[in-house]
């Protein structure tokens, strides 16, 4: 069992968390039409916006209520409603959603209250939905507000079922797809989530994706040009009926909560299936999907299956027994200590910027609870580290630094970046091994002999050019 | 070259494989061959001379598919890790133009990267085309004043160990005793003695294993004249007629070097290994013993039992991690006794030991280290080794990187100690280096994962859904 170490300096140098509204306006990305509305000073959007920016070189529609000095002692409810109001009557969005910051947390501000507040003075807008997150800055990180944000909606946009009447058990629905709600977590890249896609459709699933950011962040240019509103993803209805899904699959323990009220309150039952990373978790996911859509398995799972054990014999040379530490949320955190504890990498630390409960079945020698600074510590003892930009900066080219997670600046294509199932797992391995070739250093220091001589002091016996 | 110069080298009264029928090399048999050509020999046991410019001469292939692909490491200037060709076209060979271009090239060679030697290694298209390589050569050492040196060994003269006893005899014609070493210096560690002269033969240096040796051998109070040729140059090449011992390092490949630097020179040699405790020790001795100076026979002793020591320590947590597992062992070029000795060290069982490059001695030395119902495999081939491996229950293989795919592919664990290798095993700390390489295979927890089927191929329960009436329509949903 991991214990978990808490770094407890006062001081934080090189943090690994950023604030939960930053995670909170990127699950809201992935619905269709929607527009994230921070409930804070201006700056608390700005800086988010530039962040998710800086990430996915993509447009970030991201606003905000800016709080000024009045408001912060006042009270910003008027600025909240107006916000709405406006963006209600420029936009027509399907779906704003409200998030609480470190300062109208202090406040106190009932951002619930207001938003029926808003529906009663506001019935020209009934097609919008508000949603209402409390992600309060000084708790959690990024990973939780994204969380936060998913339970939010899902809690607050599905719509009550009468109680379900069961009839004699049938397969016959099997002619026609199954609706599944499966909750994507914080660690997939729109690649992933487009990956896991393609898993669904291959068993005629309908999958209802919460939230589905490979329709939004994947970087693409369709017809319009500037967009106020998110550019694509789950459609608000899709999310109204997730109590009718046959099952919810989460991926992410920081998800699970919301899968598990969608089966108390909805009877929807909740199968957990990890961070689908590795063999072992990408064969549940498979596995699951097969034994509950009935349909076999298609040729280019299994294909993709073999090549990722190939990948693993390849790799193996290297990776095996190879030092890493990974500096990451806990969702992503978990995903790759599976991935790489199954290929046999010795994992010196992990650091993440929040608890977990599932920690304590890691596969590392060593787990804090804490900021950059902590992998510092045993750089010395790595050969490699995956982690985000920070990271890297911190590292490099000491030590060869795999990018993942949030925030990732110093490269192109972070919304290509796949991690997820049989293909991303292999080109995980593919870019460590890569990594470590790549800062290989020959593993004999060259010795030159002091009774070597030079070309200079040798007498040559043949005349040249005979 | 012509057929009589190649029987000639055939016949190489030192190899053990030469019966007097001049076929010391078996021919390749035509569909089931795993070997290098002639060229591929030449070319690699030459290429390592740092600091010399070795043109290919040829169509892309052969430069194209093999430079700088090899683990060969090496001190100062390395030229030798670029890949020159005349790169041969279509319009080169109707026209006859190869020797014009080849004389070019040449020149732009010298001009680029004034090199202190030009090596000129003949492929299978200008041989056939009847290129005079040697004229060529001749004249563009007269013209730019330097050593231009043919190697003529095309690619369908014969088999890899026919181009590295090529490469070996034009170095003994054409380079060696064309330069004399400076005067010997005193020891550093000994003021009243001066250093002993020794050049090694078919030591690669590769991922830099000499440098495990050659600090052992300066302590020694040894001048490696040259290392033929691993982290080497011409100059040092030039030289080696003036060693007072030699040694033949890797198998019997460039047997005939030794054998013709003892004829012209009075050099005595010896037929050594660096794999392994008991073989780099055993060398040591040899050394000293050929040289027959008495304090550097006290003196290795005394470095060797330290170095034994030192290296039993290392070894003890890997040997605990190691034992009683059973491997298979095909070697291309090295010893295979060697390996087979240092993997015992170990505490490996080798349940079966390739041999198709040994001699008789080899064999004989290798029932001694194995019992004498040693299995030995004359003939590689992927389902060969399988086999075996499966048959004796072998927990990896051992062998050439040719084999390592094969090996993967049927899961098996697998360690590679050929040329193209990057581990460097040679020495006291090779063997530990070798140790550990054995355990990341080994200890590797993907074979259970890669061995698995997937879970969807075994019977499995699906999981039981029921029609839920919703809002008037039938859902499904497990219950």
């Amino acid at each position: 069992m991991v214990i978990r170490k808490v770094n407890k300096r006062a001081l934080v140098e090189r943090p690994l968390k950023t604030s939960q509204p930053t995670g909170a306006t990127l699950a809201m990305l992935g619905l269709a039409n929607s527009i994230p509305l921070m409930h804070g000073s201006q700056g608390c959007a700005a800086f988010a916006k530039v962040y998710l920016i800086q990430h996915f070189r993509e447009p970030v529609p991201l606003q905000n209520t800016a709080i000024d000095q009045v408001a912060a002692v006042m009270g910003g409810d008027d600025n909240l409603l107006s916000a709405i109001a406006l963006l209600c009557d420029k936009h027509h969005p399907d779906l704003i959603a409200v998030m609480t910051t470190g300062l109208t947390e202090m406040q106190g501000a009932d951002i619930e209250r207001i938003a029926k507040q808003f529906r009663q003075q506001y019935p020209q807008h009934a097609a919008t939905r508000v949603v209402t997150i409390n992600t309060p800055d000084f708790t959690g990180s990024m990973q939780t507000g994204y969380a936060a944000a998913v339970d939010a909606l899902v809690r607050q946009i599905t719509r009550q079922t009468t109680p379900p009447a069961v009839s004699q058990p049938t397969r016959a629905y099997h002619n026609h797809s199954l609706q599944l709600n499966v909750l994507a977590s914080s660690a997939l890249t729109p690649a992933d989530v487009d990956l896991l896609q393609r898993y669904l459709d291959a068993f005629d699933i309908d999958a209802i994706m919460v939230p589905d950011l490979s329709q939004s962040l994947d970087g693409h240019l369709d017809g319009d040009d500037f967009s106020a509103t998110s550019a694509g993803g789950t459609a608000i209805e899709d999310i109204e009926r997730m109590a009718t899904s046959a099952a919810t699959i989460v991926i992410g323990e920081s998800l699970q909560a919301t899968g598990k009220w969608l089966q108390q309150h909805h009877q929807v039952p909740c199968h957990f299936v990890g961070n689908v990373m590795g063999l072992a978790e990408t064969d549940g996911l498979v596995q699951l999907l097969t034994q509950l859509t009935g349909k076999p398995v298609p040729n280019w799972i299994n294909r993709s299956r073999q090549r990722l054990q190939d990948a693993m014999l390849d790799c193996h040379f290297v990776l095996s027994q190879a030092a890493v530490a990974i500096a990451a949320e806990t969702d992503l955190a978990a995903g790759y200590q599976t991935l790489l504890a199954e290929q046999g990498m010795a994992i010196k630390r992990i650091v993440t910027a929040t608890g977990s409960a599932g920690a304590e079945h890691w596969q590392t020698d060593d787990w804090v609870v804490g900021d950059l600074s902590d992998i510092e510590q045993v750089l010395a003892e790595v050969e490699v580290v995956v982690g985000n930009s920070h990271c890297a900066a911190l590292c490099e080219p000491q030590v060869p630094v795999l990018r993942a997670g949030y925030p990732c600046h110093d490269k192109y294509g972070s919304s290509d970046t796949l991690q997820l199932g049989y293909e991303g797992s292999r080109a995980v391995l593919f870019a460590l091994a890569n990594c470590l070739y790549k800062h290989h250093h020959d593993e004999v220091t060259p010795h030159y002999s002091k009774y070597r001589f030079e070309a200079a002091d040798t007498l040559s016996t043949v005349a040249r050019g005979s | 070259m012509k057929r009589s110069e190649i029987a000639e080298l055939l016949d190489e009264p030192a190899c053990e494989h030469n019966k007097g029928d001049k076929s010391g090399c078996s021919r390749p048999t035509p569909g089931n061959t795993a070997g290098g050509c002639s060229f591929d020999g030449a070319q690699i046991s030459l290429l390592p001379i740092a600091d010399v410019a070795h043109i290919i001469h040829g169509p892309i292939a052969c430069a194209g598919n093999s430079w700088n692909n090899r683990g060969t490491r090496a001190n100062g200037r390395n030229l030798f890790r670029l890949g020159f060709t005349t790169d041969l076209n279509e319009q080169d060979v109707i026209m006859g133009r190869a020797e014009k271009r080849l004389l070019h090239a040449i020149k732009e060679v010298i001009e680029r990267h004034d090199p202190p030697a030009v090596f000129v290694y003949m492929t299978c298209v200008p041989a056939l085309e009847g290129n005079d390589v040697d004229a060529i050569c001749d004249l563009a050492q007269q013209r730019w004043k330097r050593p231009v040196i043919a190697v003529d060994a095309a690619g369908f003269y014969g088999n890899k160990n026919l181009g590295n006893r090529i490469a070996g005899d034009v170095m003994v014609r054409k380079v060696i005793g064309t330069a004399e070493p400076p005067p010997k210096p005193v020891m550093r560690h000994d003021a009243t003695r001066k250093v002993h002269d020794i050049v090694l033969i078919g030591e690669y240096n590769i991922a830099g294993e000499f440098w495990h040796i050659s600090p052992l051998l300066e302590q020694l109070g040894y001048r490696v004249l040259s290392c033929m040729a691993g982290d080497t140059r011409f100059h040092e090449i030039q030289t080696m007629h003036r060693a007072d011992a030699a040694m033949v390092v890797c198998s019997r490949a460039q047997i005939n070097v030794a054998r013709m630097l003892e004829q012209r020179w009075g050099i005595p040699w010896f037929e050594g290994s660096f794999y392994g405790l008991e073989d780099t020790s055993e060398s040591l001795r040899q050394f000293a013993r050929l040289i027959g100076d008495p304090k550097l026979i006290a003196e290795t002793e005394q470095l060797i039992a330290f170095k034994e020591m030192e290296t039993k320590a290392l070894l003890a947590p890997y040997r605990d991690r190691l034992q009683g597992k059973r491997a298979l062992v095909y070697t291309g070029g090295v010893k295979s006794w060697s390996v087979v000795a240092a993997l015992q060290q170990l505490d490996i069982e080798v349940v079966a030991t390739g041999t198709k490059k040994s001699t008789e001695h080899d064999k004989a030395r290798i029932r001694e280290i194995m019992g004498p119902d040693a299995l030995m495999l004359d003939e590689g081939g992927a389902r060969n080794l399988l086999d075996v491996a499966a048959e004796h229950n072998a927990d990896l293989m051992i062998a050439g990187g040719r084999n390592m795919y094969t090996a993967l592919k049927a899961k098996m664990p697998f360690l590679d100690i050929n040329q193209e290798r990057e581990h460097a095993y040679a020495g006291y700390a090779g063997l530990v280096n070798l140790a550990k390489e054995l355990c990341r295979t080994l200890e590797s927890p993907i074979w259970q994962k890669v061995r698995s089927t997937a879970p969807w191929l075994e019977p499995s329960e699906l999981i039981h859904l029921s029609v839920v009436r919703h809002q008037g329509r039938n859902i499904a949903r497990e219950h």
